[in-house]
């Protein structure tokens, strides 16, 4: 834990130190909004499968928070270790890189939180439509949910840049994987609007537990009950992609150590 | 004195895919990728005992690195055996990389963007430093290296050589027992690369530390080293005093006179090789045995203002062991 909070410490003397970027990487999130505008104009003819302009507007502003407050870019900085061999300062150190990476994945959220809290409050005051539920109670369940799917995010995004040890770019695996995400987790489109069939499959993903679970929460649509059950079904797949996550460091160990940093 | 580093027939073999040159070249490799496999390095063996500074040379890609990172636990033998400080390397326990450092003159630990004093802090975590000994170890390295400031300055705006004490503190922070050394002093200018071997120096007498270095500088090896080694396409082909290998790979002497009165090269053949000759100065090779002969000779001979009797340059008898493949077996 102490190596984390020091990791974390540098990490967030980075965001500091690029603060203007940070910014400017918010403001690059607009996907949610691009969505939004095209669901208005949609929406306008009448509601689509129950989702009316108000359910449209707090869906994505919600979505543009969980964005924000899960989303991660280490992959970039463990392509270029890798490929540039400071890796193997990392694999000298007494502390597994994971920890590196995950405070480093991290490290901008504090910053998020300032702009992105005060940046709520003006909506919720100012947008009669944004319904949101705010109770203590949900939003602490809120801030827990973005907990599970930032560890989920974060796994799924650390196993592909392992197979940087094989492939020369992990980052074209990203891309992909980044496709998958925004479809299958109800960023792009939220996922109530998919064929039923189609949706089934997709709740048995972990996709939905990084995005349609904490919006869906934020928006009060799901009873205390199932918000347990989310967060623990989140946790469940935190240690399923944990597991993989191990077997595949092993494995990325071998074949590094073979062929040389 | 006990073995710190042993190094039993160690062999580490790579595969690394060809790829011709252009377009064509690239869709074969593309379709069927060939092969080849590299001896890096083959069947090597060596002890170093705790306290040795010893220094590794050899051309660009003869297994030196390979080596080093096969040491310090970054590469996993093909054959051999390698322990350090009692631990297997490969298995990189916490407790073997506590003790031991890799720093690569090439490459950069430091974080870019963050002042030197950032890594630091990290190590001093990542290490599980105490307070007190941290404190301790940064005033030493600050004194040591002259790191006063230079700490606070953002690690990209500082110069190569300002860089590299940093980096070597970073590197040395926890205090290790074994250094590992690629190429600490490249690219630095002479006053700075005298001071990095000063700081080695001091290093390994304070601690006890063992170091085992490369560098292209044999004012390095000169400095440092009593033991070298030397290898060749992945084959160690001398292990032991750097001065018996310039003994030995070189049988002559230079004699440099200077005379009072003009001499020419006529003059001097009788007495050994001329090397050079001009006006009142001279260079005669000779063979290390009749040196102090020759020069009693050439005093009653010749009008001799000065006379001095000098080694070859180690540039030179390393250059020639690998040109002409004078220790190959």
């Amino acid at each position: 834990m102490k190596k984390f909070l020091a990791e974390f410490r540098a990490s967030w003397n980075l965001i500091i130190e690029y603060r203007v970027m940070v910014v400017i990487w918010m403001l690059t999130i607009v996907l949610p909004l691009i969505m939004l505008a095209v669901w208005l104009s949609i929406a306008e003819k009448g509601p689509v499968q129950g989702y009316d302009r108000a359910t449209f507007i707090s869906y994505y502003l919600a979505a543009l928070i969980v964005r924000n407050m899960t989303g991660m870019w280490f992959i970039w900085e463990m392509d270029s270790e890798m490929r540039l061999g400071t890796l193997s300062f990392r694999l000298l150190k007494p502390m597994d890189p994971l920890v590196h990476y995950l405070a480093y994945a991290c490290s901008s959220k504090p910053l998020r939180v300032l702009i992105l809290g005060p940046a709520s409050l003006i909506a919720l005051l100012f947008l009669p439509e944004l319904s949101w539920n705010v109770d203590a109670l949900n939003v602490l369940l809120f801030v827990i949910s973005l907990a599970g799917a930032l560890m989920i995010l974060f796994l799924m995004q650390y196993t592909i840049g392992l197979t940087g040890f094989w492939i020369t770019r992990s980052l074209s695996v990203n891309d992909a994987w980044f496709f998958t995400y925004s479809l299958a987790s109800g960023y792009l489109v939220p996922l109530d609007l998919f064929p039923p069939a189609v949706r089934d499959v997709l709740w048995y993903l972990p996709f939905r537990y990084t995005m349609s679970f904490p919006v869906e929460l934020l928006m009060g649509r799901l009873s205390v009950g199932s918000i347990l059950q989310g967060i623990a079904i989140q946790w469940l797949w935190v240690g399923g992609m944990f597991a993989l996550n191990r077997w595949v460091w092993r494995r990325g160990l071998r074949q590094f150590s073979a062929v040389g940093a | 004195m006990k073995v710190q580093i042993s190094v039993r027939h160690l062999s580490k073999f790579y595969e690394v895919h060809q790829k011709e040159p252009g377009f064509w070249g690239s869709l074969k490799a593309f379709v069927a990728r060939k092969y080849e496999t590299v001896r890096a390095v083959e069947d090597v063996s060596f002890e170093i005992q705790e306290g040795e500074i010893v220094g590794f040379l050899g051309p660009n890609g003869a297994g030196k690195t390979t080596t080093l990172k096969v040491l310090s636990g970054l590469l996993f033998p093909t054959s051999g055996e390698v322990s350090v400080c009692g631990f297997r390397s490969f298995d990189r326990k916490p407790e073997f990389l506590r003790q031991i450092t890799l720093v690569m003159g090439q490459k950069n630990q430091l974080i870019w963007d963050l002042p030197a004093s950032e890594s630091f802090l990290v190590n001093r975590a990542v290490y599980e430093i105490s307070q007190g000994d941290y404190f301790d170890a940064m005033k030493e390295l600050t004194d040591l290296l002259d790191l006063g400031g230079v700490l606070n300055k953002q690690v990209r705006k500082l110069s190569l050589g300002e860089r590299m004490k940093c980096e070597l503190a970073a590197a040395l922070l926890h205090r290790p027992r074994v250094l590992f050394l690629d190429e600490p002093t490249i690219g630095l200018d002479v006053t700075m690369q005298a001071r990095v071997r000063e700081f080695l120096i001091e290093y390994n007498r304070r601690y006890g530390a063992t170091i085992l270095l490369t560098s292209h500088y044999m004012a390095d090896v000169v400095a440092l080293c009593k033991r070298v080694f030397v290898i060749d396409h992945g084959r160690l082909v001398y292990d032991g005093d750097l001065e018996a290998l310039v003994e030995r790979i070189s049988p002559v002497k230079y004699i440099r006179l200077v005379t009072q009165q003009p001499i020419g090269a006529e003059d001097l053949s009788r007495f050994g090789e001329v090397r050079s000759v001009e006006a009142f100065k001279a260079t005669l090779a000779v063979p290390r045995e009749r040196t102090s002969a020759v020069a009693a000779e050439l005093f009653e001979r010749l009008s001799i203002e000065d006379i001095t009797i000098e080694d070859p340059e180690v540039e030179e008898i390393i250059g020639r062991i690998f040109t002409e493949k004078l220790l190959s077996k």
